[in-house]
């Protein structure tokens, strides 16, 4: 009982004391809970930068992921031109412009058809060999003949004239063109190869794309002007 | 009424310090630092140090306020805070306390009669302040805060008997200091 008596009267005591702190001891729990709310506020944006980052990442990965398709895409398409307007740049200093790019489904159909009836292919060029032997013949004895005979050269240009003035045996070329020439199925092709460059011309170019097209521009025009 | 609008107060005040309110968290200092920094200094002799456990126990109390459920009183709250902040300061400063198995310590409940009356507060301190750590944490705990025994033990993590040991000799040696006090007073050295 003494004990607790004591306890008591010890704890009232100092139960009942006060002690005042400093003055600066509030300035400095002040600035240890603004440097723990700045803390706390830069973890906040930490998670903020973070997601933002990664949203970017994946954003970006997808940008380019998507548009390295497109451009995978669209390069397929340009290698076929360039393929078509290489032939046509060759075949042009050959002969012409235009009748090589009609000559061409001729060629495509040819081989269709060499493939599927080889037999009737063969009589066809045979028959062609014949029209040109006779051709020869016929021009042999009376050049002056063979060319008083433009019915076949209606649609033939004139630098086909001029070549054919120039060179004789061009105009047999010239000749053996107007027999195989399917008129409608050339211009179908020109016109599908037009409207692919159209829709080239549409799609969002890169500067591949750009650079590729001006590149085969001038070539064709530096063809076209070695040509005149 | 009355008891009932400072209740009021004090919610208001502690809903505006978990905001952050920094005027209301000062008036929650200066409403319980100077009672805070007298417990404070019952466990730490220097009162720079008393002062720095202190801050440091109001740094928590104000980023764990939101934990603080009203149900008990929010005074107690607080001191529970500072005394677990002054344990884990001397735990760190004394690395461990200089505690005492109970075999080692012979009681006799009965020697123990003495007065208190006759002394102040810093006289009853300054006894205080001249035990060894383990024997005032494990008195302070007792006879001041009102910890049971198994309490005590949890908080300081040692045996029930220990503390119970620690608090025999604590008053061994505070009957001993009286003794001696009491003797200078009356000029019988």
């Amino acid at each position: 009982m003494a004990q607790h008596k004591i306890d008591n009267q010890l704890k009232e005591k100092l139960n009942a004391r006060e002690i005042q702190p400093s003055a600066p001891a509030w300035d400095r729990l002040d600035a240890m809970l603004t440097v723990s709310e700045e803390k706390k506020s830069k973890k906040g944006y930490g998670w903020f930068f973070v997601a933002a980052s990664t949203m970017l990442f994946f954003g970006l990965g997808f940008f380019i992921f998507s548009s390295s398709e497109t451009t995978k895409g669209n390069d397929s398409i340009p290698v076929v031109n360039s393929v078509k307007e290489e032939m046509d740049s060759t075949e042009t200093n050959k002969i012409n412009q235009i009748s090589v790019e009609k000559e061409q489904p001729v060629l495509v159909q040819n081989e269709v058809n060499y493939s599927k009836k080889k037999a009737r292919f063969i009589q066809s060029v045979e028959k062609n060999e014949l029209i040109k032997e006779k051709n020869i013949i016929q021009e042999n004895p009376s050049p002056i003949i063979h060319q008083s005979s433009p019915i076949t050269y209606k649609y033939v240009s004139p630098d086909d004239l001029l070549a054919e003035v120039q060179t004789s045996s061009k105009v047999i070329t010239s000749d053996k063109k107007t027999i195989a020439r399917p008129r409608i199925q050339v211009d179908a092709n020109s016109l599908l190869t037009t409207v692919e460059k159209e829709l080239d011309n549409t799609y969002r170019e890169t500067t591949l794309d750009k650079l590729t097209r001006k590149f085969q521009d001038t070539k064709l025009a530096l063809a076209n002007r070695n040509y005149e | 009424m009355k008891v009932i609008q400072l209740h009021q107060e004090e919610k208001q005040l502690i809903m505006l310090a978990i905001e952050n309110d920094r005027q209301a968290q000062q008036q929650i200092y200066t409403k319980f630092s100077s009672k805070m920094l007298s417990v404070c200094r019952q466990y730490i002799k220097d009162i720079h140090h008393a002062e720095d456990v202190m801050i440091t126990g109001f740094m928590k109390v104000f980023t764990n306020l939101k934990n603080f459920e009203n149900k008990g009183s929010f005074e107690g709250w607080i001191r529970r805070i500072i005394i677990y902040e002054c344990i884990d300061f001397i735990r760190v400063k004394r690395n461990n306390f200089n505690h005492q198995d109970i075999n080692d310590v012979t009681i006799s409940e009965n020697e123990s009669v003495y007065e208190m009356e006759d002394f102040s507060v810093d006289d009853i301190q300054n006894m205080i302040d001249n035990l060894p750590d383990g024997y005032k944490m494990v008195f302070n705990l007792y006879a001041i805060e009102g910890y049971k025994h198994q309490e005590i033990a949890e908080m300081l993590k040692i045996n029930v008997g220990t503390s119970k040991s620690q608090l025999s000799h604590a008053r061994k040696l505070l009957q001993q200091q009286i003794i001696e006090l009491k003797n200078k007073l009356n000029g019988t050295t």
